[in-house]
C-alpha cells in the first residue's frame, strides 16, 4: 500500500463515526544522534532485525488503534518507501511531513497546524515498544474526563522496581488517590520537596520512584494548542511540569496511569537500552511482538531464533540468539546472546557475544566480536577483534588484524557533512558525537545519561572518549576568553558588591557570546570564583581563610544558579584540584572549602566521597591527608543527618 | 509465656478539655454513662487477656479504682501510679513500667473509642516479624455528623498528621506534622531510595494503638531523653530504621559477648540495634528462607533490617475523644457501635430510674441508675447520667448531662454537655453550652459570666436578663484556673 492508496482508503472511510476512532499520533524521529553511526533514521534502526518502525505498527495494529499518523521530520521518503509494502488490516496510516521540527514540542505545534487530531488520541514517539491494548486505558482516560473536564494527558509509567538506574528513569512522580500528578522530579540528585498546601488538600500522596517512562500518552485534544501556546515546552517532561507549576494560568491537569505485570513498555533511548529490549524481545517479555510471531522465525530451546540460517560443522549457539534468514556460519562459529541480520557470512572460527549485527555483513576468518555493534553491509576482514563499545556505522570495511575498542567508526560514504573526519584507516573514519550542546536541548523525552563503565552496557560514551583524538584549540581559546571575562565580572561584582543576579547575566552573556559549553561553564565559575586575588600582600592565614569565605558566601546565589544537578557538581569539582590543590596557602584549608560548598548544598555528600576515592587514587597533590579527617567528619555527619530529621 | 502484656495509659490530664476535667480525671469522663477509660479495657478483655496495667496518676488512683469496681469488667486491672506534678510524658510511664515488662506489649491510650480487631493488630504483627506495629484509622465518609459542638465557637484546627507508608510492604517510613512545615515537604531521597513507592497520608488518625517489642522499653530505660511515645519515640525508631546500621548482622559476626551497654563510657550509651537483634536462630531462619516481603529489586527480605516499623491502617470505627468535639461525638456515637465493643445488649434506660414523662424517645436516650425525670417534660436524643432531677416543663434534646444534675422547672436545654453537681434554676434556656462541675445557672438577673476561649481564660463580663444562654462556657472561675 503506497501513501497514494493510503489516501484513498482513508476518504473511502469517511463516513466511519468519528467520535470512536482511536487515533494515534507517532513521532518517528527522536531528535538526537544517540544512534547515528549505526542508523541515521531511528525509525529503521533494526532491533533484533526489524524496523522500530515495524514494531510500532505491529504494536498499534493489535492495540485497539484505528488510525496511526506517523509524523516525519527527515528521511521521509525512506519511511514512506518502507511502509509501501506493508499491509495492516486494522490500521489506516497517513505519513505526515513537517522539515524544521527540531524537538518533540515543534512536532506537536505542527500537528495542532495540521488539525488533523479530532479526539483523544495516543502519543507515542518510534521508540517505545510495547505489547498491551490501549482501548481499556482511554476507557479510563474517558470516565476520569466525566469528573474532571481539565484532564490534558494521562502519562503512562511502567513499573520496573527500585533498582537505580541512569537509563531515562531517574524521576519521582507523586499523584494522589485519583492518579492525578501533583509533582514531577527529574534530577534526583536533591531530596525531593512538595508543595505542602498541594499535599495536605490530598487524601495521600504516592510518591514513585521505582518507574520507567517510555514517554507515551493519552491525551486530549487539548494538547497540541497547549503546545502552541507554550511554544517554550520542548518535550512531554516539559509539558508535564509545566501543567502544575502554572496551575493558575493553565487550567489543565495530568493524570498517569501504572502499567503493571504483563504489560510491556520500553523506550529504546540509547545503547544500553536498545540492549535490554532486544534482550526482552528474545526473552518474549514482549509477547505476541516476538520473533517467531511476526517474523515466521523458529523457535527453540535456550531462546534460540533462526531462519533460513545455514550452519557448518562445529558451530556452537549459545542462549539468546536470533540469526535471521539466508545468514550463512561457517565452521567452527560460536555465537552467543547476539543478534544477526539476514544475509550475513560469517566465516570460519569467529566468535560473536553479546554483539549485535546489522543485515549484509561479512566477517572473515577468526575475529572476534564482543559487545559491539555492526552496521549494515560493513566487512569486518581476518582477525580483528572489537571489544567492548564499538560501533560500526553501514559500509565500514574494518581492515585485517584490526584491534579495537571503544570507538564509533563510519565510512567516507555514508557521512555527508556530519562533522570533521578523523581517518581511522581507509574508507574509514572516527565519528565524533560533536553536537553534544545541541543534543542536550532537543532530547526528546527522557533526559539520559548514558552509565558510564556499565559493564553490561554495549555502550559507553564512546563520544566524549572518542573527542580526545582531535585538538579543538580555537574552542578553547574562545574558553578561556570566556574564563577571563567570568573572572572581570566577579572581580568587579565583589569590589561593588553588585547583585548576584546581574553578574549572572553578564556570565551568561559572555557565555553565549563565546558559545562555551555547560559543563565549562561550571568548572569555569568555580574556578573564576576561587582564583579572585586578594588585595593585601602576604597574607595571614587568617585572612585567606576569611577571604575564602566572605567571597564564596558572596557568589553562593551564582553557585546555586549554575551547580544544579550531579553532573554540574562533577565538572566544577576538577576547578578545586586546579585552584586549591595547586596552591600551597590554599590546600591548607581545602577541607574549609569544600566544606562550605556541601554545607550549602552546593555539592552532595556522594559526590564528594566519590570525588575523593578518585583523587586520592593518584595523589598529585598530596591532599589526601589534608582531606581526611574532613571526609571522616563527612561519613560521620550523613549518619548525624540521618538521624537528626 | 506471655506473649503480649498490656499497658493502657491513662494518666492524661486532658489539657485540652479544661472545662471537663476540673473535678474528674480524664479517664474517668463519661462516655454513653461508662467511664472513658472502660471501652480500650474492654476491648482488651474481648480479646482474651486477663491482666493490664493501667498507669493512672498517683491523685486519681482511689476514684479509679472507685470508679473500675462499678462495671462489669473482669480483667485483672493492676493500677500503677505516676506522680501527678512531674509531667511525665508517655514514654516516661512506660519507662517507669519497665520493671514490670516481661514480653512483647501493646500500648493502648485510654481515650481511644473503637471496634478495631486486635487479633488481626497481633497477628499482622507477628507476621512481619515488626519492630514496633502503630495502628491507624482511616475516616469512614459514609458516617458523618453534623453538629455544633456546645461552647464557644472556636474554629479548631485539626492538626494534620502525614504517615508515610511503603504500600507493597505496609512499612511505616516517615512520621510528621503538617505544622512541623511551611511551604514544602522535603522528602528525603534516601527514603526514596530505600523504598522506590512511599505513600504519604494526609487523613489518618492515630489511634495511639501500638504494639511493641519488648527491647523497646528496655531501651527506654537507657534513654532518659524521650519523654513521649508518638512524638519522640516512634520518630526516633524510624530514623533508626533508616541508618545505614540497621541491618541484620551475619551469622558470622555473632558472637555472644557484646554486650549492648558501653560500660567503657562514663555515660553508659547503649547500641540500639544490638538491643534490636534478633535471635540467633531467627537470622538463620531468614538466611535460609527464599521468602521475601518484597519485589523489584534484588535486596533480601525485609531489606535486611533489622529494626522494621509497620503500619496497620483500618477502616474501623475509632475515636480519640481528646478534644471536646470527638468528645461530643463519641457520647452520641457510643450507643451505635455498643454491640461491637461490649457484644452485649446496651442497657439505655436503668431500672432503677424513674421516668414519668410521657414525651420521652426511648430510642435515642441512655438514662443512669436513680435519675428522676418528671411527667410534663419533653425529652429526647439525651444521655442522663445517675442521680439526676429533671422537674415538669423542662424541654432537654441533644444533650449530655452527666452524674447529680438538677434541672429546674420550666428550662429549655438543646445541646449542651452538663458536668457533674450542676443546678439550673427555674426557666433558664441554654443552647451550646458547657456547664462545668457544680456551677448552679441561676435564673436572677445581672450574673458575671465568664466566658473561657478554650486554652486561654479571657476575663468577660456579660449582663444578662432571664437565665438564656447560647454558646457559652458556664464554670466557676476558681475551677478554670487551677489548670
Amino acid at each position: 500500500m503506497n501513501s497514494k492508496t493510503v489516501n484513498e482508503k482513508l476518504h473511502s472511510k469517511t463516513n466511519v463515526e468519528k467520535e470512536n476512532i482511536i487515533q494515534a499520533v507517532v513521532v518517528a524521529d527522536s531528535f538526537n544522534k544517540t544512534f547515528a553511526p549505526a542508523s541515521h533514521c531511528l525509525a529503521l534502526l533494526p532491533l533484533v532485525n526489524k524496523k522500530l518502525l515495524d514494531y510500532t505498527l505491529e504494536w498499534l495494529n493489535i492495540a485497539g488503534v484505528n488510525e496511526v499518523i506517523i509524523f516525519c521530520s527527515s528521511h521521509v521518503n525512506e519511511i514512506k518507501q518502507h511502509l509501501s509494502d506493508k499491509v495492516y488490516l486494522s490500521i489506516d496510516i497517513k505519513v505526515l511531513v513537517s522539515e524544521g521540527c527540531y524537538s518533540f514540542g515543534d512536532v506537536m505545534r505542527a500537528l495542532d497546524r495540521y488539525a488533523v487530531i479530532r479526539n483523544t488520541f495516543v502519543l507515542l514517539s518510534v521508540d517505545v515498544i510495547g505489547n498491551f491494548n490501549f482501548v481499556p486505558i482511554i476507557e479510563k482516560f474517558k470516565t476520569i474526563q466525566k469528573n474532571d473536564k481539565e484532564i490534558s494527558m494521562m502519562t503512562l509509567f511502567k513499573e520496573i522496581g527500585n533498582q537505580r538506574t541512569d537509563l531515562g528513569n531517574n524521576f519521582i512522580v507523586a499523584y494522589n488517590s485519583e492518579n492525578r500528578i501533583i509533582h514531577y522530579h527529574v534530577q534526583n540528585s536533591r531530596n525531593l520537596e512538595l508543595p505542602l498546601d498541594v499535599v495536605l488538600e490530598q487524601d495521600f500522596v504516592e510518591i514513585r520512584n521505582d518507574l520507567l517512562n517510555p514517554g507515551l500518552a493519552i491525551c486530549s485534544d487539548a494538547v497540541p494548542p497547549l503546545f502552541s501556546d507554550n511554544f517554550d515546552f520542548q518535550t512531554i517532561n516539559d509539558f508535564i511540569r509545566g501543567m502544575f507549576m502554572n496551575e493558575e494560568i493553565i487550567q489543565s491537569t495530568v493524570y498517569c496511569e501504572i502499567l503493571k505485570g504483563n504489560n510491556y513498555v520500553a523506550k529504546v533511548t540509547n545503547w544500553p537500552m536498545y540492549q535490554i529490549v532486544s534482550q526482552d524481545i528474545v526473552r518474549r517479555w514482549t509477547y505476541p511482538i516476538v520473533p517467531d510471531i511476526s517474523e515466521k522465525y523458529s523457535y527453540s530451546k535456550n531462546s534460540i531464533y533462526l531462519k533460513n540460517a545455514t550452519f557448518s560443522q562445529g558451530c556452537r549457539l549459545g542462549s539468546d540468539i536470533v540469526i535471521g534468514s539466508d545468514t550463512k556460519l561457517k565452521k567452527n562459529v560460536y555465537v552467543h546472546n547476539s543478534i544477526i541480520g539476514c544475509n550475513c557470512l560469517i566465516g570460519n572460527d569467529v566468535i560473536i557475544e553479546n554483539s549485535f549485527i546489522f543485515d549484509n555483513v561479512k566477517i572473515d576468518d577468526n575475529s572476534v566480536i564482543r559487545y559491539s555493534v555492526i552496521g549494515h553491509k560493513c566487512h569486518v576482514k581476518k582477525k580483528c577483534v572489537l571489544e567492548k563499545n564499538c560501533i560500526l556505522g553501514p559500509l565500514v570495511t574494518l581492515n585485517a588484524e584490526s584491534k579495537i575498542n571503544n570507538i564509533a567508526l563510519i565510512s567516507k560514504t555514508s557521512s555527508s557533512s556530519i562533522c570533521k573526519l578523523t581517518s581511522f584507516s581507509d574508507g574509514c573514519y572516527v565519528y565524533e558525537n560533536s553536537d553534544s550542546e545541541d543534543e542536550e536541548i532537543a532530547s526528546l523525552v527522557c533526559e539520559q545519561k548514558i552509565h558510564e563503565n556499565n559493564e553490561l552496557s554495549s555502550a559507553s560514551e564512546w563520544g566524549s572518549s572518542c573527542s580526545v583524538s582531535s585538538s579543538p584549540i580555537n574552542l578553547l581559546d574562545d574558553v578561556n576568553i570566556f574564563y577571563n571575562e567570568v573572572i572581570d565580572s566577579l572581580t568587579r561584582g565583589y569590589e561593588d558588591k553588585l547583585k548576584c543576579e546581574n553578574l549572572i547575566l553578564e556570565i551568561n552573556s559572555s557565555r553565549y557570546a563565546y558559545n562555551v559549553t555547560v559543563n565549562e561553564v561550571n568548572y569555569n565559575i568555580l574556578r573564576a570564583i576561587l582564583s579572585i586575588q586578594m588585595n593585601q600582600e602576604k597574607p595571614t592565614m587568617k585572612e585567606i581563610l576569611q577571604h575564602v569565605d566572605s567571597k564564596l558566601k558572596y557568589f553562593t546565589p551564582i553557585l546555586r544558579n549554575y551547580i544544579k544537578n550531579e553532573e554540574a557538581q562533577r565538572d566544577c569539582l576538577p576547578a578545586i584540584e586546579d585552584v586549591v590543590f595547586t596552591s600551597d596557602k590554599l590546600k591548607t584549608i581545602s577541607p574549609k572549602i569544600i566544606q562550605f560548598l556541601y554545607d550549602k548544598d552546593i555539592l552532595s555528600e556522594e559526590i564528594i566521597l566519590s570525588w575523593f576515592d578518585d583523587i586520592s587514587k593518584n595523589d598529585v597533590h598530596n591532599v589526601k591527608n589534608i582531606l581526611i579527617p574532613f571526609i571522616k567528619w563527612l561519613n560521620e555527619a550523613e549518619e548525624e543527618s540521618d538521624e537528626s530529621d | 509465656m506471655l506473649e503480649f502484656q498490656v499497658i493502657v495509659l491513662a494518666a492524661g490530664k486532658g489539657s485540652r478539655i479544661t472545662e471537663l476535667t476540673a473535678r474528674k480525671p480524664k479517664c474517668l469522663l463519661p462516655i454513653g454513662n461508662q467511664p472513658m477509660v472502660y471501652y480500650p479495657l474492654k476491648i482488651i478483655e474481648k480479646y482474651g487477656f486477663k491482666e493490664v496495667f493501667l498507669v493512672v496518676l498517683e491523685t486519681a488512683k482511689s476514684e479509679v479504682e472507685f470508679a473500675l469496681e462499678k462495671t462489669d469488667l473482669a480483667i485483672n486491672v493492676n493500677v500503677v501510679t505516676i506522680p501527678y506534678d512531674c509531667d511525665w510524658g508517655t514514654a516516661d510511664s512506660l519507662r517507669h513500667l519497665a520493671s514490670y515488662i516481661i514480653s512483647d506489649f501493646i500500648v493502648v491510650s485510654s481515650d481511644l473509642l473503637t471496634t478495631i480487631n486486635v487479633k488481626s493488630i497481633l497477628n499482622f504483627h507477628r507476621k512481619n516479624e515488626s519492630s514496633l506495629t502503630a495502628v491507624y484509622l482511616q475516616p469512614n465518609t459514609d458516617v458523618e455528623l453534623n453538629f455544633v459542638t456546645p461552647g464557644t465557637k472556636s474554629k479548631t484546627k485539626i492538626e494534620k498528621d502525614l504517615v508515610g507508608i511503603d504500600p507493597v510492604t505496609k512499612r511505616l517510613v516517615f512520621l510528621a506534622s503538617a505544622s512541623d512545615y511551611e511551604e514544602v515537604l522535603p522528602i528525603k531521597e534516601k527514603l526514596l531510595r530505600k523504598h522506590g513507592n512511599v505513600r504519604i497520608y494526609t487523613n489518618l488518625l492515630d489511634a495511639h494503638f501500638f504494639v511493641m517489642k519488648k527491647w523497646l522499653i528496655k531501651y527506654l530505660t537507657f534513654d532518659k531523653n524521650l519523654t513521649t511515645v508518638k512524638g519522640e519515640l516512634i520518630p526516633y525508631v524510624l530514623k533508626k530504621q533508616m541508618s545505614r546500621d540497621n541491618k541484620l548482622p551475619s551469622l558470622i559476626d555473632i558472637s555472644p559477648e557484646i554486650s549492648p551497654m558501653n560500660h567503657q563510657n562514663e555515660k553508659k550509651t547503649v547500641d540500639i540495634f544490638l538491643l534490636a537483634k534478633d535471635l540467633d536462630y531467627d537470622i538463620l531462619a531468614k538466611t535460609l528462607s527464599s521468602y521475601n516481603d518484597h519485589t523489584g529489586d534484588l535486596n533480601p527480605v525485609y531489606l535486611n533490617d533489622n529494626i522494621k516499623c509497620y503500619s496497620y491502617i483500618t477502616k474501623e470505627f475509632g475515636i480519640r475523644t481528646n478534644t471536646l468535639h470527638d468528645f461530643y461525638k463519641a457520647n452520641k456515637t457510643v450507643a451505635n457501635y455498643w454491640n461491637k465493643i461490649v457484644e452485649q445488649e446496651l442497657i439505655k434506660i436503668s431500672p432503677e430510674s424513674v421516668i414519668e414523662s410521657t414525651q420521652f424517645d426511648k430510642e435515642t436516650c441512655i438514662v443512669g441508675s436513680m435519675t428522676k425525670i418528671a411527667a410534663k417534660t419533653s425529652i429526647k436524643s439525651t444521655i442522663f447520667g445517675t442521680g439526676c432531677v429533671i422537674e415538669q416543663k423542662t424541654r432537654i434534646s441533644d444533650c449530655l448531662i452527666m452524674n447529680n444534675v438538677v434541672v429546674k422547672e420550666g428550662c429549655v436545654i438543646s445541646n449542651c454537655i452538663i458536668c457533674d453537681d450542676v443546678i439550673i434554676e427555674n426557666n433558664c434556656t441554654l443552647t451550646s453550652c458547657l456547664v462545668g462541675s457544680q456551677y448552679t445557672v441561676s435564673s436572677k438577673i445581672d450574673i458575671f459570666l465568664n466566658s473561657v476561649n478554650n486554652f486561654k481564660i479571657n476575663f468577660f463580663f456579660y449582663c444578662r436578663f432571664l437565665g438564656s444562654h447560647k454558646n457559652e462556657i458556664l464554670a466557676e472561675i476558681e475551677s478554670l484556673m487551677e489548670i
